[in-house]
Order: structure tokens, then C-alpha cells, then sequence
């Protein structure tokens, strides 16, 4: 058995944003999938909870999950050209979701819902857009009716599975404005997964580190950037371009091959501060402050670096 | 600095479907094709000259003349007669070849496709044991094994031509359910069955039409192949298939008897063939609105 994602934890408050920060396979989709279980065959979830307002979302029925689904946790997928049905008028795809979440909305109503969100994302000349076809439409326009359709239901949770990694840079921190607007209109908390880490630093309150399933770190947005613990976060740091720095520093090696993953740390293989510890032992997430939490040898629990 | 005023107008617009034929002379051609056959099999007791069941021993065997456009046959029958007749048989064979085939096939092909795994291979293989046999091979083994006749006909030809959409909707649901579309449908609640008619079959229309325009063609001459050498559809009726057959031994000097019905049953293939062809251009969601 291949363990996908193992031993992750987080906790997301109320109307808040929490970054799932990691490589491509480091886990941070297989994460999100599970939340609303859409782990397809022959995946599954063999342990542990998900708690989501007081409800167990692993154990469940699937009726229960299905009601849950779209309702009260959406989720916007990475590339808005395949996640439209392209048979469809997008105000189709749109009024069908507003039918099914508002049963007694009425019939010449939902038109004008649909119509009325469109605009609510920011899409001009909503009622002629009503009856274009996904494929009519520019990739960050049609992020734009994922949006929509995503939040139609105000749901009290929004997953983000890299929302703008396929769109042009300009149009990138359009959506993220228009995310972040919605959601504090909405009152939604957000689950936003990245590889930007500029992006989390934008849009949100804490950031979790994801390696090879495992989460390496996790604290408010500003310590990670101010005071990064984990060598992998602040080598993760390091090769982000910014203003002023002159040479990038890249990981040395790549993310391990979850057939294969390394003893102990799966990090210690690129670690440059890999003791004899990390390739015999998993570390364990330990708290380093009132909101950080890191899974490395050098910390022990009282913040102090050791062996430095 | 002068100021130009600019006047938006919205264009005229010529409906898809024209604009698309105009510049596909060979579409026009067999769009051309199949009116004018669908015209002929509605209005065939009006246009037809003659009784195409009508015996003139007197006549038999005329060469085409005034009286007789496309000649008569061996018991003085009006081969026009008998070729318009024989459109309504032809599209009975297509539509109802085509109908029983997608009935068989589309359940099958999404089971397979949305299910994959072992329900998947068990149904490829069974489809596979039809396709093995070569299709003519096959219908006129079923074909004597249940006697010959248009309904048997019919069936005979639909065994056959099912595992083509069972393939095909099996492929295209495959690939279909990749789409974040349909994971998206998923996180939006949407259950198992919703998925695979709402957002998968949608999506197969496209191709299922375009096949099944083909197959009308197919249907047909499979029909007339089958009809030719003596199975299918039996004379007297006015089938092309069996009218070239009947044609056959008199083809040394009568050689209208083979040439219409033949020339009948090219067309009409004909026809669905470069309509089909257009379809799968027209129905195609991301050629449209090109201009």
C-alpha cells in the first residue's frame, strides 16, 4: 500500500484561510479530495477523522456526504477549460446548481439568480453570457463561473485546488481578489492549496507545509515568511524570485517517489542539515509557538534550534 | 484631434448551420442526396408512374424509354416505380438497424466505460467476439439460422453493427470521465447516475449522431448485400438490394435492371457518408461560432 498522504493534520476556524503549500506529489490535492471523499477506486481513506462541524466526514453515509458536497463545502478545480461541462450554456451549468440548492426558488427566478451571479464574479454583459458555451470563453472567465458555481450555494467551506495555476499572471490576482471578496461576503472559511507561496501570503491566515504526504510545518502566515523553522521551508523560501534577490537557490534533488520514500524524514536525503536521527525516525509535528507547529529534529520543544 | 465615432452593429448573423454548408460543396451534395431521398419515399405513391408491384408481361424487359424512364424488368414491372418505392424500404432498414444498435450499445459501451475493471473487460470481450467475425460473414450466418426477411433482415444487421457504438461510447466515456467536469459534478453532490447521463452522455451525442448517420449508410448496403446473394429482403418487394440480385441474370441485355437500383443504392450511401462526415465537423462545440 501506498500512502498517498499520512499523518496530517490541520485545523481551519470559521471564515478563516488556511494554505496547503507543497511540490507537485507532495499531497496536498490527494488532501483535498478526502475532505470530501472523491478519492477515486482504487484510492480510499483507511484511517483517521475529518471533522467538520462536529460531524465525522469519513464515517458518514454516502447520503450524508453527497448532501454535504456542493452545499455546505465547495471546491474550485485547477483548470477551469475541463471542470465546465462543454455541452452546456454556462447559465445552464448555473441555474441547474441554483435549482438544486434552493428547491423553492422559482422557475423564471433562477434565470435571473444565475444572471445576477455572473455578475457577482465580475463577468460583463452577464445576460448574453448566460447562453455562451464554456468553450466561448476565456480561461480566467470560465475560473470566473467555477467561482460561481462554487460559492451559489454560500457554503461554509471553499476548497481551492491551485485556483489560478493555469491562468495568465494578470488574470491571477483578479481571481484571488475576487475569491477573497466573496469570501468575506459569504463568511466562508477557505482551504486554498498552492505551490505560490506569494499567493498564500496574500490571501491567508495560516500556511501548512506539505513533503511527501506529511505536513513539515504549519503557522500564521507572517512567521512563515518572517521566521521560517523547517529546512525545507526556508529552502522553499529561497528559490521564490522577489525583488532584490539576485541568484535563486534551488532544492538539490526531487520529491521523492511515494513507492519509495525515504527512512525517517523524507526530507533528509536534500536536507542540509540532516543528522543521524532523520534517516532512522519520523519527527513528529511539535508546537513551537501558541499557532506554529514544525516536524524537525532541530527544534525541541522549547523553540531552541538544536545541534546548530 | 478629430474624434471617430465608432457604431457598434451587431452582424447579421447567418444561422450556423448554412454558414458551415457554404463552404462545403460536397455536404450540400449529400444533404442534396438525402432530401431528395426523403422526398421520394414520403411522396412515392404520388410520383411513382406505376404500381411497382404491377405486372405488364407485355412490357417485360423494355429498354428505358418515355413510358418507361429506367425500363421495366423481366415480368414487366417499372423499375422507377420500383426505385422509389424501394427508398422507404431502404430508410425503414437504416432507422430501425440504427435504433436496435444504439439500444444494445450505448447501455453497454457507458457500463463498461464509467465502470471500468472487471464489468468492463467481461463486456469488451463479449463485443470483441462479434467483432472478430466479419460483419457481412456473421449477418448471413444469423440471417440462415433465423430465415430470411426484412424484420430478420433488420435484426440480423443490428447483431452486427452494435459492438461499433458499444466501442465507441465505451472510448469516448472513458476519456470523458478524466475531465474535471465530471469530478467537479461529484464535489457538487451530484450522484452516480446524474453523472453519467447529465454530464458523460452529453458529451457522447456528438459522436453517437455522427455514427449512427454512417451506419444509415452501412445498414443499407449490408441489406442489399444480403439481399443480393438470395438472404434478406425477398422479391417481390421492391428492395434495391434484391432488385440488383433479380437484375443479375439479364445483365447481358438488360442492364437497366442492375444499373438504377445500384445506382440508388450509391447514392443513398453516398449521402450519409458526406452528411455524416459534415456532422462530425458541425457537431464538433469547438468549431462552432467560427466564422
Amino acid at each position: 500500500m501506498v500512502k498517498a498522504v499520512d499523518g496530517v493534520t490541520f485545523n481551519l476556524k470559521r471564515a478563516s484561510a488556511l494554505g496547503i503549500v507543497g511540490e507537485t506529489g507532495s499531497g496536498k490535492t490527494v488532501t483535498a479530495l478526502s475532505i470530501l471523499r472523491l478519492i477515486q477506486e482504487p484510492g480510499k481513506i483507511v484511517g483517521g477523522t475529518i471533522n467538520f462541524e462536529g460531524r465525522d466526514l469519513v464515517s458518514v453515509t454516502e447520503h450524508e456526504i453527497r448532501e454535504i458536497r456542493g452545499r455546505e463545502i465547495s471546491m474550485i478545480f485547477q483548470d477551469p477549460n475541463t471542470s465546465l461541462n462543454p455541452a452546456f450554456r454556462i447559465g445552464d451549468q448555473l441555474s441547474e446548481l441554483i435549482v438544486r440548492f434552493n428547491k423553492e426558488v422559482r422557475t423564471k427566478n433562477v434565470n435571473h439568480e444565475a444572471a445576477s451571479w455572473l455578475q457577482a464574479v465580475g463577468i460583463p454583459d452577464e445576460k448574453r453570457r448566460m447562453s455562451s458555451y464554456p468553450h466561448e470563453l476565456s480561461g480566467g472567465t470560465k475560473q470566473r463561473v467555477m467561482i460561481a458555481m462554487a460559492l451559489l450555494s454560500k457554503p461554509k467551506l471553499l476548497i481551492a485546488d491551485e485556483p489560478t495555476t493555469s491562468l495568465d499572471v494578470t488574470v491571477q490576482a483578479q481571481i484571488l481578489a475576487l475569491i477573497q471578496k466573496l469570501k468575506a461576503e459569504i463568511g466562508t472559511s477557505l482551504l486554498l492549496i498552492t505551490h505560490n507561496l506569494g499567493v498564500v501570503a496574500e490571501m491567508c491566515d495560516e500556511v501548512a507545509i506539505m513533503y511527501a504526504g506529511r505536513i513539515v510545518e504549519q503557522a500564521p502566515v507572517r512567521d512563515i515568511f518572517s521566521r521560517p523553522k523547517h529546512p525545507y521551508t526556508k529552502m522553499l523560501l529561497e528559490a521564490v524570485p522577489k525583488p532584490g534577490r539576485k541568484r535563486l537557490i534551488p532544492i538539490p534533488g526531487n520529491v521523492p517517489n511515494l513507492l519509495n520514500t525515504p527512512t525517517g524524514c523524507a526530507f533528509h536525503p536534500r536536507c542540509p542539515r540532516a543528522m543521524d536521527i532523520c534517516s532512522k525516525q519520523i519527527p513528529t509535528l511539535k508546537r513551537t509557538g501558541e499557532h506554529s507547529t514544525v516536524a524537525c529534529y532541530l527544534y525541541d520543544d522549547d523553540e531552541k534550534p538544536v545541534g546548530r | 484631434m478629430s474624434r471617430v465615432k465608432f457604431r457598434a452593429r451587431t452582424p447579421l448573423r447567418t444561422p450556423f448551420a448554412i454558414r458551415l454548408l457554404r463552404n462545403r460543396p460536397l455536404a450540400i451534395f449529400g444533404v442534396a442526396i438525402i432530401a431528395f431521398n426523403v422526398l421520394e419515399a414520403f411522396s412515392a405513391p404520388a410520383i411513382s408512374p406505376y404500381d411497382p408491384y404491377g405486372m405488364q408481361l407485355s412490357d417485360k424487359l423494355q429498354a428505358p424509354d418515355a413510358a418507361h424512364i429506367f425500363g421495366t424488368d423481366q415480368l414487366g414491372r417499372d423499375i422507377l416505380s420500383r426505385v422509389i418505392w424501394g427508398s422507404r424500404i431502404s430508410f425503414e432498414i437504416g432507422v430501425v438497424v440504427v435504433v436496435l444498435s444504439l439500444l444494445i450499445g450505448i447501455p453497454l459501451g457507458l457500463s463498461a466505460g464509467y465502470a471500468g475493471g472487471w464489468v468492463d473487460e467481461s463486456l469488451m470481450r463479449i463485443t470483441d467476439i462479434f467483432l472478430a467475425f466479419p460483419a457481412l460473414v456473421l449477418a448471413i450466418f444469423i440471417e440462415a439460422a433465423i430465415g430470411p426477411g426484412l424484420t430478420n433482415a433488420m435484426f440480423s444487421i443490428a447483431i452486427v453493427s452494435w459492438p461499433t457504438y458499444a466501442r465507441l461510447v465505451r472510448g469516448s466515456a472513458m476519456s470523458i470521465k478524466e475531465n474535471d467536469f465530471v469530478e467537479a459534478a461529484r464535489a457538487a453532490g451530484e450522484g452516480k447516475l446524474r453523472v453519467i447521463f447529465r454530464h458523460i452522455f452529453s458529451n457522447l451525442l456528438s459522436p453517437i449522431t455522427v455514427q449512427s448517420t454512417l451506419d444509415m449508410g452501412g445498414a443499407v448496403l449490408t441489406a442489399a448485400g444480403l439481399s443480393f446473394i438470395g438472404f434478406g429482403v425477398q422479391p417481390p418487394t421492391a428492395e434495391w438490394g434484391a432488385m440488383v440480385s433479380s437484375g443479375r441474370d439479364y445483365i447481358a441485355f438488360a442492364w437497366w435492371m442492375t444499373a438504377f437500383p445500384g445506382l440508388a443504392i450509391f447514392l443513398f450511401v453516398l449521402g450519409f457518408n458526406l452528411l455524416g462526415d459534415w456532422l462530425n465537423d458541425y457537431l464538433n462545440p469547438r468549431l462552432r461560432g467560427v466564422e
